[in-house]
């Protein structure tokens, strides 16, 4: 193996503490659970020494998507259901830079379900974290494809009355789905460690994360907080490994094999206990980098393209007509 | 095609000119255009095989398009016809040298007069070439041409990789000077907003105005002067480095040349060329430094600015070509000769290629009591000695067969030296260029093997024989068919020797004899029986081999005692090779566990048939097979053989409050309610910073709000706090 002099003259990583990947204080509501997804994601930035100037957090329009507002990085706060898009056309074009998506149940299953479908055909090297508190929030309680039956919120004051969009089922019947997992905001330990496992996955990995709004469904995820009973902990060593002591919490633990996709849908399907970790992984399938690399232009190259492409739009004066064609 | 023992008349006389005489076992090869061999070469683009054999080429093609049996039968024998009518227009030096062009010309020539069938088949077979490349015939320049083709090859995607790399850091540092030049107050010149606005819209705007406001951003500060003259050293040297193509279309200056004929320009080159090397190894690193914003002047500034070609070490020079020198193993002089084992010390890709064409001559013609040159085949030897460099050997007639290794060995970060032996310096000889140096290989005067001083722990990983015939045995055995004075047929197993070889060569005449049959004796000996005689038994005995003429019959000739010593030098420097190869120790081994199989089935049969009483041995008793839930739909507590930490029953026990801080979801109810009662540690996860900065009261109140329930008030610690019973009565509930 041989080390070149930009190896031999790389700096150790430099550490930093957990404030410094944050540069605004959260406008969350006291309580929430995406304050606890993002101290996560930013013990992950710290423990992973990633530079704040290559990381994009990437969002679409929700609580959730306040994301990239609080991280000290790189931040595209989109339009609604539109965050997977951007993120794509990110990574293709700066494919060394570590792109995060952030997003709601909402943003992502609801108005940018098509785009979520076609994320997980396309398979970019993103991560992509789903903040699924089955209500929406930022509007002040609507329900969301993910909100259960019954549920009573401005738009179904008789409580909801279709049957709960799953996530996970669809995830795992999508096309190229090549990272699929599902964590509790409540288990910081265990977030911790599928962010990781996320973040090391090449391809999208897609993290549910059963996020808490103690605002507007306060108590919704009582029933599995106070029962770990009710939780089927999915181990494995290269994935969810919780230490011995709050693994005994859990008596429901499964090793699971993340490259069973089989048994992988058939966790997702029995709703009796609430599936956490890891639950399919298969880093063979390509990414779309791989399969459609970018040819790279200068940014005088660039602009000359965009003016070509503008001016096939652009209304002459002296001739009164379209130039070009449209 | 049979030979034939004369019985009554010897047309040769002893000592005559071997013109015609062949080995015996090579009998059969005459006509060799008319025979499916090694020969010609397709040098082709194809990455995984660069080098091809026409014969490998009609076979798939047949594969692809003629069918097994009857109904392709046609096909077949169309084209083989044509394949042959390719060989025989090879002979001829006018011949085109691109195969899809020879093919069609052969075909032309061949269909003049033919009847439609021919013509269809040749149409189909057309259709089906998918191959296309120079055409390389055997003669004594074909190993150069391989190994030039074979170097491209294996230069070609380092060489992209280079190319890719410097272009993509030009780009991005010409990106990073456009941005910086955007932001300056030339990039924010009136006349630069025009421009950026374009013609129909130039007159709509008030640049001066436009300009001045922008000028008046506050946070954009310019490059530093520093940074920008590195960044456009860098972008210099990249731009004008001459190591690998980057350009298109023939843009940019002209590359280097990395193949010399001669060790000592090859030497020069680099020395010449070193200063330049280092200018682009640093122009690389700066550049990577800059672009991961790594750059920093305190660190590197000294660095770099003491860095030139002294501060370059051999991983360095992996990215870059390297060079080929092809040198002439029959001319090679004293100093040649130690300049290549010098470069090959050198962990630098320096790969010598070592061109013989004489495989016998050296070792036989010259006087055995004077010092002799080194043969190629003999610098090879020397160079695996060092242990530094991969060493391949092969003859013309291997170099298909051999060139992945060739292709290997040259694309290798490391030194390489490569021996080719035509075999073909003695013309009127009656064996064709190819089969000259397979039947080189053959008397084990050129050992085809590939050998990498790195490539295992133990001989037979570092050392590959398998390309040389029979590589177990001492000589490879053929067998030899003719007919006898009765008309009968005779089979023979004739080991191919030294002295097979020296037999035919015109040169030997004053060592060897055809001997007429009137004076065949007893006492001769057949040469490879003769090598294993002892001193005193060989007295009154002559070796011999058999040969046939042009006539096809058979010959006995025989071989002095200077053929002999030749045979046993040979003999004895193969067979350290087939010691360094673990040959005869694998052989050995398989010997052994034969034995061992035998001895075993052996006993287990004694032992069936002496007692019907099984006892089973110790080894085999049936183990407990674990089981797992991974593939159930059961679920249940997993068991966790780690050691489990023991519960914070300390703080229960003393009445102290305490927080599961691992549990915390740092949600801020806590820290909100009490910043200085609750803070966070450096995982952003809360923990009680200072228990008496709050009351009880909100002890129990954060405890209450705590969204996952990991606050435990414990026992309160002012008895004088107002409203204790009823808070004792709250917190109860989290302890």
């Amino acid at each position: 193996m041989t080390t070149t002099l930009r190896e031999r003259l790389r700096q150790p990583a430099e550490d930093h503490p957990l404030e410094f990947y944050q540069c605004a204080v959260s406008r969350w509501c006291t309580g929430c659970g995406d304050n606890a997804i993002m101290s996560a994601v930013q013990r992950l930035c710290r423990d992973e020494h990633l530079p704040p100037e290559k990381t994009v957090f990437v969002s679409g329009i929700g609580c959730s998507s306040r994301f990239p507002h609080y991280m000290n990085g790189y931040g595209f706060h989109g339009l609604h259901g539109r965050a997977l898009p951007v993120a794509e056309g990110i990574k293709l074009r700066r494919p060394d830079l570590h792109v995060f998506v952030t997003t709601g149940d909402g943003d992502c299953t609801s108005i940018g379900a098509g785009h979520w479908l076609h994320a997980f055909r396309y398979n970019p090297d993103l991560t992509v974290i789903m903040h699924d508190n089955g209500i929406y929030g930022l509007t002040k309680s609507q329900a969301s494809p993910t909100s259960r039956i019954g549920i009573r919120t401005n738009t179904t004051p008789r409580g909801a009355y279709l049957e709960p969009l799953d996530p996970l089922s669809v995830a795992l019947g999508a096309t190229n789905a090549s990272f699929v997992a599902q964590v509790v905001d409540w288990l910081p330990q265990v977030l911790s460690q599928v962010l990781t496992a996320a973040f090391h996955h090449r391809g999208l990995a897609f993290i549910r994360v059963l996020q808490r709004c103690p605002e507007y469904l306060d108590g919704l995820f009582d029933p599995w907080i106070n029962d770990p009973s009710r939780i089927r902990l999915l181990t494995h060593a290269d994935a969810v490994d919780p230490d011995p002591a709050l693994a005994r919490a859990f008596p429901n633990r499964e090793a699971h094999d993340p490259s069973d996709l089989g048994r992988a849908r058939r966790i997702a399907a029995d709703h009796d206990l609430l599936p956490v970790g890891v639950l399919y992984r298969n880093p063979a399938i390509p990414t779309y980098e791989d399969l459609r690399p970018v040819v790279h232009l200068s940014p005088d190259e660039m602009e000359q393209r965009i003016e070509a492409e503008l001016d096939r739009f652009t209304i002459w004066p002296d001739d009164g007509g379209v130039e070009g064609g449209g | 095609m049979r030979a034939t023992e004369l019985e009554r008349e010897d047309r040769t006389t002893a000592g005559a000119p071997r013109g015609g005489l062949r080995p015996a076992a090579l009998a059969r090869l005459v006509d060799l255009p008319g025979l499916r061999h090694d020969f010609p070469l397709v040098l082709t683009d194809d990455e995984h095989r660069p080098v091809v054999t026409l014969t490998t080429v009609v076979d798939e093609l047949l594969g692809a398009t003629a069918p097994p049996g009857a109904r392709g039968e046609r096909l077949r024998q169309h084209v083989l016809r044509l394949e042959t009518a390719l060989r025989r227009r090879l002979e001829d030096e006018s011949a085109p040298t691109d195969l899809v062009q020879l093919w069609d010309e052969a075909a032309e020539r061949l269909l003049a007069g033919a009847d439609d069938g021919l013509a269809d088949s040749l149409a189909t077979a057309r259709a089906a070439l998918h191959v296309d490349g120079r055409v390389v015939r055997c003669d004594d320049d074909a190993p150069a041409t391989v190994v030039h083709h074979l170097h491209a090859h294996a230069a070609a995607p380092g060489a992209t990789v280079l190319a890719g790399e410097c272009s993509e850091l030009v780009r991005r540092l010409g990106a990073v000077l456009s941005v910086d030049q955007r932001r300056s107050a030339t990039g924010r010149a009136p006349a630069r907003l025009q421009a950026a606005v374009g013609g129909p819209h130039a007159d709509d705007f008030d640049f001066a105005a436009w300009s001045e406001v922008l000028a008046a951003r506050p946070h954009d500060t310019p490059m530093p002067e520093a940074r920008r003259t590195r960044i456009e050293w860098a972008l210099d040297v990249l731009r004008d480095q001459r190591f690998v193509a980057t350009g298109t279309d023939g843009e940019g200056p002209s590359t280097y040349d990395f193949s010399f004929d001669g060790v000592d320009r090859a030497l020069t080159a680099h020395h010449d060329r070193l200063p330049e090397l280092a200018r682009v190894v640093k122009a690389m690193t700066i550049a990577q430094l800059e672009l991961d914003n790594e750059y920093d002047e305190s660190v590197h500034g000294a660095f770099f600015h003491a860095y030139d070609a002294a501060g370059l070490r051999p991983d360095d020079f992996s990215p870059f070509p390297g060079s080929l020198v092809v040198l002439d193993g029959d001319e090679l002089d004293p100093s040649t000769r130690a300049q290549v084992l010098d470069v090959l010390v050198s962990p630098l890709p320096w790969k010598v290629v070592v061109v013989t064409r004489d495989a016998l001559g050296r070792s036989l013609l010259h006087s055995p009591v004077e010092p002799r040159p080194l043969s190629g085949t003999e610098l090879a030897a020397a160079a695996r000695g060092l242990g530094t460099a991969r060493v391949v050997q092969t003859t013309s007639a291997g170099l298909a067969r051999m060139a992945a290794a060739l292709r290997d060995a040259l694309a290798a970060d490391g030194p390489a030296l490569v021996s080719i032996v035509t075999g073909t310096v003695v013309d009127g000889v009656g064996l064709p260029g190819s089969l000259a140096a397979a039947a080189a290989a053959e008397a084990r005067l050129v050992p085809e093997y590939a050998y990498d001083p790195h490539g295992g722990p133990d001989g037979d990983a570092r050392l590959d024989l398998a390309p040389t015939a029979q590589p177990a045995a001492d000589w490879p055995v053929h067998t030899v068919e003719y007919e006898d004075e009765h008309l009968q047929r005779v089979r023979e197993e004739q080991p191919f020797t030294v002295a097979d070889l020296a037999a035919v060569d015109p040169r030997l005449v004053d060592h060897t004899t055809v001997v007429p049959r009137a004076v065949w004796t007893e006492a001769m000996v057949p040469f490879a029986a003769f090598l294993q005689l002892d001193e005193p038994t060989r007295r009154g005995r002559v070796p011999y081999v058999l040969v046939v003429d042009e006539h096809d019959v058979l010959r006995r000739v025989a071989v002095d005692d200077r053929v002999v010593g030749a045979a046993e030098a040979t003999l004895a420097a193969w067979r350290r090779l087939q010691e360094l190869a673990g040959v005869r120790a694998t052989e050995e081994r398989r010997r052994l566990a034969e034995e061992r199989a035998a001895l075993e089935a052996a006993l287990d049969a004694a032992r069936e048939a002496g007692t019907s009483d099984r006892t089973p041995s110790p080894g085999t008793a049936p183990s407990a097979t674990p089981t797992t839930g991974v593939d159930s739909d059961a679920v249940g507590p997993a068991t966790d053989e780690r050691d489990v930490a023991a519960a914070p029953v300390e703080a229960v026990e003393s009445g102290e409050p305490w927080i599961e801080t691992a549990r915390c979801t740092t949600c801020d109810e806590c820290t909100n309610l009490n910043p200085r009662m609750f803070a966070y540690n450096e995982d952003k996860q809360a923990y009680i910073a200072d228990v008496h900065a709050g009351t009880y009261g909100e002890l129990v109140q954060a405890a209450e709000a705590c969204q996952v329930a990991i606050i435990h008030p414990g026992e309160p610690w002012d008895p004088d706090e107002p409203g204790l019973d009823d808070l004792r009565r709250r917190a109860a509930a989290f302890d």
